[in-house]
């Protein structure tokens, strides 16, 4: 038997000393996430800085010249809008589709691996991704194509939309599915007319941030979509993007190139922030 | 309205055969409704094309290989000599470039990493921690060609600069910090992929974190835990979970493309000094796959990129089944 | 609404011997016009009693009355929730833990707390209730150490069940034996108030009893101050009982006279299952 130990009489040193432990990794993980967010305003920064000098309209609206001619990045933005729309319109399909199957008939083992599947699949390297649709698609046809660098992107666009079309038809209430069940409707009926409009906000915004990281992807397109000098409208000819030509223009020897892809990141880099923006606003309300 | 269950017996259920009779609406849906029974049939196929885009991805690269793994068998990975002109080709060079340009990236990006979790999940209060998470978050979005071009321009002269030489006055006895500082080398490379990862790790490691219950800090408060004792009962908790946070940030190092192409100098050589360029197997794919003549040299490059598909797809199918372990597949899944 | 009402719980034969301990114990803890709240929502309206030393005391009230809130307040884990504040005193040993400058940290090491759920580590049966010690640095050997471990398992009437397997998970316990395990925890640490939240609410009766059993032993040593949603488990442990309802302490008393003859009509109807 003992008697209780007072606070009084407690190991003050050690306590002292505790307390100085505890601060200062307070202090230091807080400076990790600091340098964390000072790098972010580093790289927007200069972005910014060294982007905004180039931009004008003439820049955003005519193609490339070789250097001393000014030129711009006209058929690169029509070019990545381009391999925007072909993406979504083949992968937005698959990845929803293959989300809702996850949600509503996802037990059991197929569902388990195509599940694993899609995560890992979001893992692979876009550059492999690249090498896949070069084999099947320029090889047999003998021409970079533009479809090409669209399939690349659905492929990775597929896995990301399937998995949040799946976390979000999951948030919508059971009781929602419940009630119109109970009267008597097919399952059918009542995930394309009750389980997905309510999921849709939150599909949307999916959807938006799959757009927003293809957006930005350059490898896959390299030898896909290759990338061209003038404004391109047939899918099954080269196209240029903006990620291709900030690439091809920073390793460059040219001063002026290097201007040009600091203003072209410029373009591409408010795209991205303004959909990541309005994905956090919109998701706001809801969490 | 189908009607599932007919109420008169069929002469087939008479004998009990009924039963064994296959339906396929009924196998496709437990209702036997025919729009059901379509709709699902629908959706499973997407789902299973899926698995099939994986199937084809192993085929295709596989069967385009076959050429190189022949002419070289297994001495392809520890060639280091990659000659297109005489139509010699070795992995050794890339395979080192990626495998040390990782580490780099991992040595830097786990500490800061953890840092950023825990001040995020533990430490920071609300109000902080939300506008900090989401710019975090941010570092996310930057497309890698332009960490590319940043990299270019600021990071490798600030390394050129600001780091090297005082590693090299330092540090210079050892070979890895010896030979010429041009800022375009194996460190620049790596700290670069330090900086992508580190919002993948430390994106995962929250949730990890976060998933582990708030008994466990209170337990650890009620007996006089300090705010960080209390957060290493925190991160023991989330053990597994963090490794696999870990490999999943080594999986994307390893496979990361533009950035490192910028940066790493593309020399296909082994060279002790991370002041001196490397390559990496992303990087050789992303600069030589377009220009490639001849079968056997387009044959070597896709067995490049069939082996970064099996390493990435093996470190990050054990990833995802550690992080699962602890956070249960509800979140950080769609992120990375 | 029920017209026969349940039988009055029973609470403990009491000689008057023990009625004179338990009258005359020395206050330790002493709250104060002590308001609460969550953001703007006020959970604890001017509460202002006395709890005494080497007593158990138990708080009931329906749920969302503010007890555990109360309870939760006495060795401020409620600092863990944001948007969380606390008006009016609380005096330890006359010493007010709400004042600036309190060693929060010091402060739970004094007020040992049991949780609803029982929360082991997922460490070793005996890493578990050497954790207080060692963060701590209450023992300076090795073997002082593993004589507390053994002190506080004792206490907590598990160490013969455990003691062939210290070294083997917590988390292979069953439930009751988990519960004593956390109880173990708190008592290594040696505190001089330990708060008990609803401990036995997610055990079966035999494990429940253990636990009952367990605070008639401890009282001896320690302030206990116990919440439960169970009025015979009230009745049955406690020397005093609060009544809380609606963030309010409606009546505090001796727990034999709050059982039989209440002061206020509320707590009456409350005990005899007229309103809930």
């Amino acid at each position: 038997m003992f008697k209780p130990e007072s606070m009084t009489t407690g190991n003050n040193k050690a306590d002292s000393a505790r307390r100085t432990v505890s601060v200062m990794m307070t202090t230091l993980t807080a400076a990790c996430a600091l340098f964390a967010v000072v790098i972010l305003l580093l790289i927007l920064g200069y972005i910014a800085a060294r982007g905004i000098g180039s931009l004008n309209l003439q820049f955003l609206t005519d193609i490339p010249r070789p250097v001393g001619e000014g030129g711009g990045i006209g058929n690169a933005i029509v070019g990545s809008l381009v391999l925007l729309v072909l993406s979504s319109v083949i992968g937005m399909p698959l990845g929803i589709a293959t989300g809702i199957y996850l949600a509503e008939f996802g037990v059991g083992r197929f569902a388990g691996v195509v599940r694993f599947m899609a995560d890992t699949l979001t893992g692979i390297p876009s550059i492999v991704v690249g090498v896949f649709v070069y084999t099947i698609i320029v090889l047999p046809f003998r021409q970079f194509s533009a479809f090409a660098g669209g399939v690349a992107l659905a492929l990775i666009m597929i896995p990301i939309v399937a998995r949040t079309t799946e976390e979000m038809i999951r948030l919508v209430p059971a009781s929602l599915r419940e009630g119109a069940l109970a009267l008597g409707a097919p399952q059918w009926r009542v995930t394309l007319g009750v389980v997905l409009p309510a999921a849709m906000s939150g599909i949307a915004t999916g959807a938006m941030l799959a757009v927003a990281r293809v957006s930005g992807e350059t490898a896959p397109l390299l030898f896909t979509a290759l990338n061209y000098n003038d404004f391109n409208y047939y899918l099954d000819q080269p196209i240029a993007s903006l990620t291709v030509q900030i690439y091809n223009y920073s390793i460059s020897p040219y001063d002026e190139w290097h201007a040009q892809a600091w203003a072209a990141t410029l373009v591409l880099m408010t795209l991205i922030l303004v959909i990541n923006i309005a994905v956090r606003f919109f998701t706001r309300k809801r969490v | 309205m189908s009607n599932p269950q007919p109420a008169l017996p069929t002469p087939a259920s008479a004998y009990g055969a009924r039963a064994r009779v296959w339906d396929w609406r009924r196998a496709l849906s437990p209702t036997g409704d025919l729009g059901d029974a379509v709709f699902r049939g629908a959706l499973f196929l997407c789902a299973l094309l899926l698995l099939l885009i994986v199937a084809a991805m192993i085929a295709a690269m596989a069967s385009m290989s076959t050429l190189s793994m022949r002419e070289f068998g297994w001495g392809f990975l520890t060639s280091s000599q990659w000659n297109p002109l005489a139509n010699k080709f070795g992995a050794w060079p890339f395979i080192y470039g990626t495998v040390m340009s990782s580490i780099i990236a991992l040595l830097i990006s786990v500490p800061l990493s953890l840092g950023v979790a825990v001040f995020l999940v533990e430490q920071a209060p609300a109000r902080v921690a939300r506008p900090l998470t989401f710019l975090v978050e941010l570092l996310a979005a930057i497309p890698s060609v332009v960490y590319g071009l940043w990299g270019i321009f600021v990071l490798a002269p600030f390394l050129r600069v600001h780091v090297m030489p005082p590693l090299q006055n330092w540090f210079g006895f050892l070979p890895l910090f010896q030979g010429s500082i041009t800022g375009i080398s194996l460190l620049t490379g790596g700290v670069i992929l330090a900086i992508m990862i580190t919002p993948i790790i430390s994106a995962v490691v929250r949730d990890v974190l976060a998933a582990v219950p708030v008994s466990q800090r209170e337990a650890a408060l009620a007996l006089g835990a300090t705010r960080w004792e209390t957060t290493r009962v925190v991160l023991a908790n989330g053990g597994p979970g963090i490794a696999g946070a870990i490999i999943l940030g080594l999986g994307r190092a390893v496979g990361e493309t533009m950035a490192v192409t910028m940066l790493i100098g593309n020399r296909p050589e082994v060279s002790a000094s991370l002041f001196a360029p490397s390559y990496t197997i992303a990087s050789v794919l992303a600069n030589e796959f377009r220009e490639a003549t001849g079968d056997l040299y387009v044959s070597a490059l896709v067995q490049l990129g069939l082996i970064l598909f099996f390493v990435t797809f093996v470190i990050n199918g054990a990833a995802r089944l550690l992080v699962w372990s602890v956070t249960r597949g509800t979140s950080g899944t769609a992120r990375a | 609404m029920s017209t026969t009402a349940p039988p009055t719980p029973v609470t403990q034969p009491r000689n008057e011997e023990q009625r004179q301990r338990e009258q005359n114990a020395p206050v330790k803890i002493s709250v104060r016009r002590l308001d609460f709240f969550y953001g703007r929502a006020q959970a604890l309206h001017n509460i202002t009693l006395d709890l005494s030393e080497r007593i158990v005391t138990a708080f009931i009230g329906p749920s969302g009355c503010g007890k555990s809130t109360f309870l939760r307040t006495l060795n401020r884990m409620n600092d863990t929730i944001p948007g969380t504040r606390a008006e009016g005193e609380i005096l330890l040993d006359a010493a007010d833990i709400y004042a600036p400058g309190t060693d929060v940290v010091a402060l739970r090491r004094k007020v040992g707390m049991v949780f609803q759920k029982s929360n082991p580590f997922p460490k070793s049966i005996f890493d578990n209730v050497a954790y207080g010690l060692r963060i701590n640095r209450l023992t300076s050997t090795k073997a002082e150490l593993q004589e507390r471990v053994q002190e506080a398992l004792e206490d907590a009437a598990l160490w013969t069940e455990v003691k062939d397997r210290l070294k083997s998970s917590a988390l292979g316990l069953s439930g009751g034996q988990q519960q004593r395990l956390c109880i173990a925890r708190a008592l290594a640490v040696r505190p001089d108030v330990l708060l008990m939240d609803e401990p036995a609410s997610a055990l079966d009766p035999i494990a429940t009893q253990k636990i009952e059993e367990l605070l008639f032993k401890l009282k001896r040593q320690y302030t206990i101050i116990i919440v439960t949603h169970n009025m015979q488990q009230a009745a049955r442990v406690s020397d005093r009982t609060a009544f809380f309802w609606l963030g309010k302490l409606i009546e505090f008393n001796a727990t034999e006279k709050m059982f039989t003859n209440p002061d206020e009509k509320l707590t009456e109807d409350y005990i005899t299952g007229r309103f809930g």
